[in-house]
């Protein structure tokens, strides 16, 4: 059987979450594989690109624990990115505690792409990341969701705690934006 | 560059670009970027920043399906339960009635309606009876005595009850 592994098709989901719950370990497996790509890439764009293993599986670990009461009201994938961001904002959260109170190497998370991937990255990558990152944190969820992972802005909404509106003139605001940035 | 004024166009640049859009909807936007630099220019942007990100962060499969919980058989049980709860139901009542249909036959071919009478079946208890010769061998008479004595207890309550007095009703809880 062919496995759309795009994650795109939420009646294969809810099948595979289904095949899952009746016990076929496999379906865990196919679940994950359609959908770790798309959340690694999320992570990493949300300046986690040291920690989107951990972020990444303690998303899955969350999402299959309660997995039962999982009712099928948003996507599958838009819950996965919703469990994925609320990780990233405590793990944040914990960060900044630790550096009250001194014991923390400052590292500043939104930069990390400019560090070792910036030596090997291309020069047109290079330019799209620094116009990018010149975009607020908000503006900068908003249009990757919507640029790279396709979310309608109803998703981005529910990812981002957000209203539909609002996500749509973000994303917006954020290609007029990297538009002038790339031209400048 | 501009914005161009098409926004249902525009609005449809991301799909396009992941492959999300109808063959209609696509050829609709393949005509409109045909004859506008805008879009086209826009579109370009979208790629660009698509390529950029396209590296993603290797994650281990493997390593994330192990921690996953296991799906222990248990839900699965309590999930196959609540699908087949009616014919549960329906077994149990029908063992049910069967044994409270050999009691009252016991005490109608035992002639001593105090063993077991019609409303005070205590389900549990209900003795393993058989008949020596067989249903076959019973008269037409008997018969319908034992049909006519089985239809009084279709309406008897399941729950268990103290046994009533000799000479009672019959009936409860209606």
């Amino acid at each position: 059987m062919v496995v759309d592994l795009t994650g795109r098709d939420d009646s294969l989901d809810s099948t595979l979450i289904q095949r899952w719950k009746e016990g076929d370990e496999r379906a865990a497996t196919t679940l994950v594989e359609r959908h770790s790509t798309a959340l690694s890439r999320y992570v990493g764009s949300m300046g986690e690109r040291d920690a989107v293993d951990e972020v990444v599986q303690d998303t899955f670990v969350r999402a299959f624990s309660s997995l039962e009461s999982f009712r099928g009201d948003s996507s599958l994938r838009t819950w996965l990115f919703t469990i994925a961001r609320r990780l990233v904002v405590d793990r944040r959260r914990a960060l900044r505690r630790r550096r009250e109170v001194g014991n923390l190497d400052e590292v500043d998370a939104a930069t990390e792409y400019t560090a070792l991937d910036g030596l090997i990255a291309s020069e047109a990558k290079k330019k799209v990341w620094g116009a990018v990152g010149k975009l607020s944190p908000t503006q900068r969820e908003v249009f990757l969701l919507r640029v790279n992972e396709g979310l309608s802005y109803k998703e981005i909404a529910e990812v981002a705690g957000t209203t539909e509106g609002a996500a749509r003139v973000h994303y917006h605001n954020a290609l007029r934006t990297v538009k002038e940035n790339l031209n400048e | 560059m501009n914005d161009c004024l098409n926004v249902e166009i525009r609005e449809l640049l991301p799909e396009y670009l992941s492959g999300a859009l109808s063959a209609s909807r696509r050829a609709e936007v393949d005509a409109h970027l045909a004859t506008c630099e805008d879009c086209a220019e826009e579109l370009t942007v979208l790629r660009l920043v698509r390529e950029a990100y396209a590296d993603t962060p290797a994650v281990n499969v493997g390593a994330i399906v192990a921690a996953l919980p296991r799906k222990s058989a248990r839900p699965a049980m309590r999930s196959w339960r609540r699908n087949h709860a009616l014919q549960i139901a329906a077994a149990i009542s029908f063992i049910a009635l069967g044994g409270m249909s050999l009691a009252v036959a016991r005490s109608f071919f035992t002639g001593n309606p105090t063993e077991s009478p019609p409303d005070s079946v205590v389900v549990n208890e209900a003795p393993a009876i058989s008949f020596a010769g067989g249903v076959s061998d019973l008269g037409d008479e008997d018969l319908e005595a034992l049909l006519s004595a089985l239809e009084t207890i279709e309406a008897l309550p399941v729950t268990e009850t103290v046994d009533p007095p000799i000479g009672g009703t019959g009936r409860q809880g209606s």
